[in-house]
């Protein structure tokens, strides 16, 4: 084969296909990746994050509640009104804890429910401050990791020894308050 | 039992992009579906331009399976972004520059932390596709998987991606004249290489 020239190397470049397509399927791994939280590490880990983002929660609204009186667009009027009664008992409607429960979990279901009760308090008083569509996106979304942890709890009820039912939940209440601390900030910039 | 959750990323994603979808009326309907946080109409948007944005991982990396980190990367990036297409380009051309700028960060991470070594022993080197069988193009592919990596993403980006040498640079940082010089040298490699 002689050396090709330029014209040649022109050719043949104009030639390769523009498209590819690799040998497996990725979309379950992006689709993976844009629904799902990353994982995290060891379930001691994840207990200690779950204190920690309770605590760290309970902050995040507060600071939801003084952006929205210290100054943005559409904020409610002031006083900011503090969380009724009503929205704290609704707060406290969830699901009880599963039977079986080992002492050593008390202390980071405490933190989940004290960081849910407090962030969902705000979000009941404040959702007013969204859009329709946005409210009805969120309650979707709250709606889908609620069953999914009312599931597990179920699951775990059934089987208390399992590490795996346990980690499961673990993940699902850290879903649960990055969610809410998410949408509470979201009512923060967004109102 | 399956493990049923989504993200905070899914739900400001949403959110957020709703005013954003009303200022883009150009926008065909899967992206402006896709842009108020619809993930069937994202996966829509896959199937049409996976195979494009594969190629170009596959021919900047010159490694099959780390395109396809680099595909699943540009994707995910993808829907991040997506409220910020207005529409003043195609959303394939809005694509394929996200995906090179997810290429070349992904370099400079890499550079940092020496995590990958790629030689031309490597076996993962982007020869051709399985499903061609033009011994020409496998030889072209393979030649171009084999250039020294400046002169390769040259080449792949102007030769084969039609990107002018203004916009490389702007798109790796290099100078405009380094851009036409590793062209040169790209295209001399090549000559020699398919004698």
């Amino acid at each position: 084969m002689s050396q090709p020239d330029d014209r040649e190397l022109d050719r043949r470049v104009a030639k390769l296909p523009r498209s590819m397509h690799p040998e497996r399927d990725l979309w379950a791994d992006i689709e993976n990746r844009i629904v799902m939280p990353p994982t995290m590490g060891s379930l001691a880990a994840r207990r200690r994050k779950i204190v920690v983002a309770g605590a760290a929660s309970v902050i995040a609204a507060a600071a939801a509640v003084t952006l929205l009186v210290t100054g943005r667009v559409r904020r409610p009027p002031w006083p900011w009104p503090a969380p009724s009664a009503a929205a704290i008992a609704s707060s406290l409607s969830m699901p009880p804890a599963p039977v079986g429960e080992v002492p050593e979990n008390a202390k980071e279901r405490a933190a989940y429910r004290t960081a849910v009760l407090a962030l969902e308090a705000s979000l009941t008083e404040n959702r007013r401050y969204l859009s329709t569509d946005a409210v009805a996106r969120i309650d979707q979304s709250l709606g889908v990791l609620d069953h999914a942890i009312e599931a597990t709890e179920r699951a775990l009820a059934l089987d208390p020894e399992s590490a795996e039912l346990r980690s499961q939940l673990w993940d699902e209440y850290q879903q649960k308050i990055d969610a809410l601390t998410a949408v509470v900030d979201l009512v923060a910039r967004t109102s | 039992m399956t493990a049923v959750g989504l993200s905070p990323l899914v739900l400001v994603h949403a959110a957020v992009t709703l005013r954003a979808v009303d200022a883009a009326a150009e926008i065909e309907p899967t992206v402006r579906a896709a842009q108020s946080g619809d993930l069937t109409a994202f996966a829509r948007i896959y199937r049409e331009h996976v195979g494009r944005v594969y190629a170009l991982c596959v021919r900047l990396s010159a490694d099959r399976v780390f395109a396809e980190q680099l595909t699943q990367d540009t994707f995910v990036r993808a829907w991040e972004r997506i409220a910020t297409y207005r529409g003043e380009s195609s959303f394939a051309t809005w694509l394929r520059r996200l995906a090179i700028n997810v290429v070349m960060a992904e370099r400079r991470v890499a550079s940092r932390r020496s995590r990958r070594v790629v030689t031309t022993d490597d076996e993962t080197l982007a020869a051709a596709p399985r499903d061609r069988t033009d011994d020409a193009d496998i030889d072209l592919e393979r030649a171009v998987a084999r250039l020294p990596e400046g002169a390769r993403t040259v080449f792949v980006l102007h030769a084969i991606e039609g990107y002018r040498h203004d916009e490389i640079a702007e798109l790796t940082g290099i100078a405009e004249g380094t851009s036409r010089a590793h062209l040169y040298r790209a295209r001399e490699i090549l000559k020699k290489e398919l004698t």
